[in-house]
């Protein structure tokens, strides 16, 4: 059965290549690289999507128990949202607007500062007064500020499945509108950057020392990034593309590592396509996962090739942005748009020379190119797959 | 579209002393209980997990049982405000200590989706699973979740958990909840159901639940606590989840928004 098409009709970027979706796509589009040092200090080198322009404008003085990073990095992707979901609450009503957003880590880099404070005398007097590990660090705390700032009263609630977070908004935000429970959301996802994730990848040995070569022969890893990256989805409206399947899988293989065989990546694009009747043949475009490690490259390579064949163009924009984890959804999910909108593929950066183990279609030049049809693949830890596929808006 | 009617037609418990809903209900606490057996997944793929993830698991394992579904095919929805905090936390320690290197073993399992994962491993189930996270409303938006998946038509069977596990000391002045797991299974099939469970609705006044045991009554999971004791009391009608403002473990912090609601009525 062809599921009902959606459209999306606003968006909101804060990542590593600007402070709004303007500047972000303006940098994608200019093939800039937003990978730069870290802002903390960790034990090893590495590079990370680090957010532009230094300290982070604080959240609103009414808010200020939500401030945290991840909160200011929202409150930026919220700026180009807020008139369209003013808009969306007077058509639809407060109550029938949602707000289901993907994270991996919340607002943990509150949690890791008050204990940083804390740890040398274990003393409670040693936290910071402000610390309030509800409102700035729970998983849903960002999304209670950005319910507060905007006056949705829908269901808000946090998608946390790691790095495919936010792909699988789309479809629990979809399912409640075609039960009528809901006529538009707020989708996407939002990480900031932390001690947690940055020392956790590097622990696993995958986290290169310089910026990250998706596809590339003997690629060095993958760069963590940061990012809030927020989509308007609505039951009726001027699209800007069109959200037409969803595919959701698990490869049931490992708690860390794709099935080498990318068998869960395949079905979950394989169910994308056919939510919408939408043949292999007819994708013009494939936003990786790509993350740049040996394992994911390989398998997802797989899983394209068996499923799609090897001409259509594959890009990893994560070797613009680094890995935004529980936001790469939603970044890539806007990449994807702009790429609708104007006809056009980035190049995939880092990828050449390629590994003669992947056999794709990995431009080395961005190209100018009719696109109706465009899959966004996010895998995540558990064997946790989501592929989206979108439809250009004409 | 019209929603497809969803029917309950499994439950299950795990708490410390309680290996099961049975054991729940018949009050007394077996100190031998002490740890979830989780043994749908296999040892050495349980290394470094929490007692919140395996008591995850086995609740999810131990509904569909009693729901009579093939863990390998049904779709699963793992709830929980705080998820692997105690993970959270043994790496913030292990970042003060020696080089600042934290364990690979516990960084893979210190995602909200370990216990989902984990559970399609070993159920070599390949389908559909998603872990939610909605503060003191997280079993009411988990269970929406759940809800959605089959009344959309998009899956048959669906199981949902709510668990928790206590805050590590940094937190517990916050909350001195204990580990707790519990899990709903549902269906669209309404032959063998207990109960015809309603869409979860947002609410403005607090909706009626019957109390569930004193122990458990802060408890984020007592939303799921108060629907089984529902549903196997036979209750009809409008169903509490969470009261406007937060209800249990909302950590003293008044939540913006509404409240949640369900319905019970006989399948």
């Amino acid at each position: 059965m062809t599921r009902q098409r959606y459209p999306l009709t606003a968006h909101g970027l804060a990542c590593s290549l600007g402070r709004s979706s303007a500047e972000s796509l303006a940098a994608l589009e200019a093939g800039e690289r937003g990978l730069r040092a870290v802002p903390f200090e960790v034990p090893f080198e590495t590079v990370t999507g680090t957010l532009p322009g230094g300290e982070l404008p604080p959240v609103p003085e009414a808010l200020r128990q939500y401030d945290s990073r991840l909160a200011r990095i929202s409150a930026l992707a919220w700026r180009d949202l807020d008139a369209p979901v003013t808009r969306a609450i007077e058509r639809w009503g407060a109550g029938r607007v949602a707000l289901i957003v993907g994270t991996s880590t919340g607002g943990i880099g509150e949690t890791e500062e008050a204990h940083e404070a804390f740890w040398p005398t274990k003393d409670r007097a040693a936290i910071p007064a402000h610390y309030s590990y509800p409102t700035q660090h729970s998983f849903h705390s960002f999304l209670d500020f950005l319910a507060e700032l905007s006056g949705i009263e829908g269901p808000r609630y946090v998608v946390s499945t790691a790095c495919s977070s936010s792909n699988k908004v789309f479809a629990s935000a979809r399912r409640l509108m075609e039960l009528d429970l809901i006529d538009a959301a707020v989708v996407g996802g939002a990480d900031g950057l932390c001690h947690t994730t940055v020392r956790g990848f590097n622990s696993l040995g995958v986290m290169a020392p310089e910026p990250c070569r998706p596809f590339g022969l003997d690629r060095p890893g993958m760069n963590v990034g940061e990012a809030a990256a927020l989509v308007l989805v609505e039951r009726e409206g001027e699209p800007l593309a069109w959200l037409r399947g969803v595919g959701e899988t698990s490869d049931a293989y490992h708690p860390s590592s794709p099935d080498p065989e990318g068998k869960g990546a395949f079905h979950a694009m394989k169910d994308a396509l056919a939510e919408a009747g939408v043949e292999p043949s007819e994708v013009d475009h494939v936003n990786a996962h790509g993350t740049g490690t040996a394992y994911n490259d390989i398998a997802e390579s797989k899983a394209i090739a068996a499923l799609l064949g090897t001409d259509v163009p594959v890009v990893s924009t994560k070797a613009y942005t680094g890995h935004t984890l529980g936001a790469c959804g939603g970044v890539e999910a806007i990449f994807a748009i702009h790429c609708l909108q104007k006809g056009w593929i980035p190049a995939a950066l880092g990828a050449h020379p390629t590994d003669p183990e992947i056999p794709l279609n990995l431009p080395a030049e961005p190209q100018e190119k009719q696109l109706r049809y465009l899959l966004s693949n996010s895998f995540a830890f558990g064997g946790n797959n989501c592929s989206v596929l979108f439809e250009a808006a004409r | 579209m019209s929603p497809r009617d969803v029917y309950v037609h499994g439950r299950a418990l795990w708490a410390p002393g309680f290996a099961d809903l049975a054991t729940f209900r018949a009050g007394v606490a077996d100190d031998a209980v002490t740890k979830p057996p989780a043994s749908l997944v296999g040892g050495r793929m349980k290394r470094g997990t929490s007692p919140m993830c395996r008591a995850a698991i086995e609740v999810v394992t131990q509904a569909a049982a009693d729901a009579g579904f093939d863990p390998a095919t049904c779709a699963t929805v793992f709830g929980s405000y705080h998820g692997e905090i105690e993970i959270a936390f043994h790496q913030l320690e292990m970042m003060r200590d020696g080089e600042g290197i934290i364990s690979p073993a516990r960084f893979k399992n210190s995602v909200h989706n370990t216990a989902a994962g984990l559970f399609t491993i070993g159920a070599t189930n390949r389908g559909f699973t998603t872990a939610i996270a909605g503060g003191p409303h997280t079993f009411a938006l988990s269970l929406l979740e759940a809800w959605a998946l089959i009344a959309s038509g998009e899956h048959d069977q669906a199981v949902v958990a709510t668990t928790e596990e206590p805050l590590p000391s940094f937190l517990d002045e916050l909350s001195d909840h204990r580990l707790l797991g519990i899990a709903i299974a549902l269906s669209a099939d309404p032959d063998g159901a207990l109960a015809k469970v309603a869409v979860p609705m947002p609410c403005t006044e607090p909706a009626p639940h019957p109390a569930v045991r004193e122990a458990f009554a802060d408890h984020v999971a007592a939303p799921g606590l108060a629907l089984i004791d529902a549903v196997d009391e036979g209750w009809r009608g409008p169903l509490g989840l969470t009261p406007p403002g937060g209800g249990p473990a909302s950590l003293g912090v008044t939540v913006p928004g509404r409240g949640w609601r369900t319905e019970l009525s006989a399948p």
